[in-house]
């Protein structure tokens, strides 16, 4: 396919004289125009309620997916990365806690403690809220999870769980008032999970600010190195509490190979030679993805989770392997 | 806002919103709804632009976030059939639509962007919101996804 197949395609396509009227005069009149409704969305919708009522005794029980993640605030901040909250709510017996953040411009991870009032103990997987808001301004696009996490201590009366938050616009998260609600508490027991709803399922309302500063932090710049015996330069890597991101250059093309539109494009090698990061310890950190660049070569940035793994302190990074090659790295 | 004003922007900008709510949804009747919501909020919002580059620009983004929005609904989490809003002229169009419907949705505004507007990948970051390594990323795999798809297709 050639960009002119693709254009030609849809320079076909406008939009119908009696759309563009009705528009206009809707525009004109600042009134919002009148949606065609479409019956198989009404009968989904009405199927989906019917569905709903019906299988809401049985929906409590469901075992909600823990991650795998134990992540601990005193881990990041103790690593210099996450920033202490310590703000609480209490409604029909539980508390929800905020106990910190760990944010930059783009994510923001909540980590908080659900826990009972009444001190009985309760464990990982049996917890779920109904929905949840942040607070944010309306115009502000933004999504975001709930992910419960590994419990270290299932016979005390806590469980931990995160809220990660990604600004899916291009605003600054850094500094922004949050505003969360929790509504909609259940749990695995059939009868607590009705006494609950019967209460109105209860609602958590906690405000704080995420971190003014973004924990990013920025080494290594100009590294250079050979790639197939082509000068390639590790530009920057930036390293938040939840992403670090690799920048690497190469004035003759070197990362071409990388590029899947690229002729020189060769999939087990750029397998084998993805940058990895080497820790003091001697652990190596893969990236995630297959990262993305110019399809020449001449630019490449390859991304890495932190949010699966651990917090990163950036000091640990020892060395950059390419291949067989490793290269130093020492912080800024 | 001044009526000639939005009857303007209308007809000037129709088409190209109304491409891109179709290139992203896939559907003329979404298609529809997006092209209604996005003149509405420009009319709501009456934003001022001094450029009008800024303008299309900002129309572009609002349809993109109208479309991403509606098929965070659960009753758009289907798959339509390009060629029944966009019938094909010839049998290298039908291969075309066949393919594209294949494309999964985050790829499909950032390469309708790229090939049918002319953007480059940085104005692309800007107009999505999203990080241009990414938008570079995407249009990589994206087209890589079609040139694969389509050289499937040539093999059978």
């Amino acid at each position: 396919m050639t960009e002119q197949d693709y254009r030609r395609l849809f320079d076909r396509v406008s939009p119908g004289p009696e759309l563009v009227e009705r528009t206009i005069k809707a525009a004109e009149g600042g009134v919002r125009p009148r949606r065609k409704r479409h019956l198989a969305r009404r009968v989904a919708v009405i199927a989906a309620a019917a569905a709903l009522l019906g299988g809401m005794a049985t929906s409590f029980a469901a075992v909600k997916t823990v991650s795998p993640n134990a992540v601990k605030l005193e881990e990041w901040t103790t690593a210099g990365l996450g920033t202490p909250v310590g703000v609480s709510a209490s409604d029909l017996g539980w508390t929800v806690t905020v106990d910190g953040v760990a944010s930059d411009r783009w994510y923001a991870y909540i980590l908080c403690t659900l826990s009972r009032d009444d001190g009985q103990a309760i464990t990982q997987g049996n917890f779920g809220f109904g929905t949840f808001d942040f607070g944010f301004p309306y115009r502000l696009n933004w999504s975001a999870s709930i992910h419960w996490l590994e419990d270290s201590d299932p016979t005390d009366n806590q469980v931990p769980f995160a809220l990660y938050v990604n600004n899916a616009d291009s605003w600054d998260m850094a500094g922004t008032a949050v505003d969360l609600t929790l509504w909609g508490l259940s749990t695995a027991d059939r009868a607590e999970s009705w006494a609950l709803l019967l209460q109105g399922g209860g609602r958590w309302e906690l405000t704080f600010t995420l971190p003014a500063e973004s924990k990013v932090q920025d080494f290594t710049a100009g590294l250079e190195f050979q790639i197939e015996g082509k000068p390639a330069i590790l530009e920057t890597v930036s390293c938040t509490p939840l992403e670090m991101i690799a920048t690497f250059t190469s004035p003759d093309g070197a990362f071409a190979p990388f590029s899947i539109t690229s002729d020189d494009f060769d999939r087990t090698w750029r397998e084998e030679n993805s940058p990895v990061f080497v820790l003091a310890d001697g652990t190596e950190w893969a990236p995630d993805s297959t990262g993305g660049g110019l399809s020449d070569g001449s630019l490449w940035h390859y991304s890495y989770q932190c949010g699966d793994k651990e917090p990163l302190d950036p000091g640990d990074i020892v060395g950059l392997r390419i291949g067989e090659t490793v290269c130093p790295l020492t912080l800024e | 806002m001044e009526q000639e004003e939005a009857r303007a922007a209308v007809e000037r900008y129709g088409p190209m919103v109304y491409r891109l709510a179709l290139a992203q949804t896939h559907s003329a009747h979404d298609a529809d709804d997006v092209f209604q919501e996005v003149f509405l909020r420009y009319v709501r919002r009456a934003p001022d632009f001094t450029e009008e580059e800024h303008r299309k620009a900002w129309l572009l983004r609002v349809t993109a976030n109208c479309c991403k929005k509606l098929h965070g609904s659960f009753w758009n989490r289907h798959t339509v059939a390009l060629s029944e809003a966009i019938p094909a002229q010839n049998e290298g169009e039908g291969e075309l639509l066949e393919l594209l419907d294949a494309l999964p949705e985050k790829y499909r505004s950032v390469l309708h962007l790229y090939y049918c507007e002319g953007y480059a990948t940085d104005e692309i970051a800007a107009i999505l919101g999203r990080r241009a390594a990414t938008v570079r990323s995407q249009l990589s795999r994206g087209r890589a996804l079609l040139r694969d798809a389509w050289k499937g297709a040539e093999d059978v």
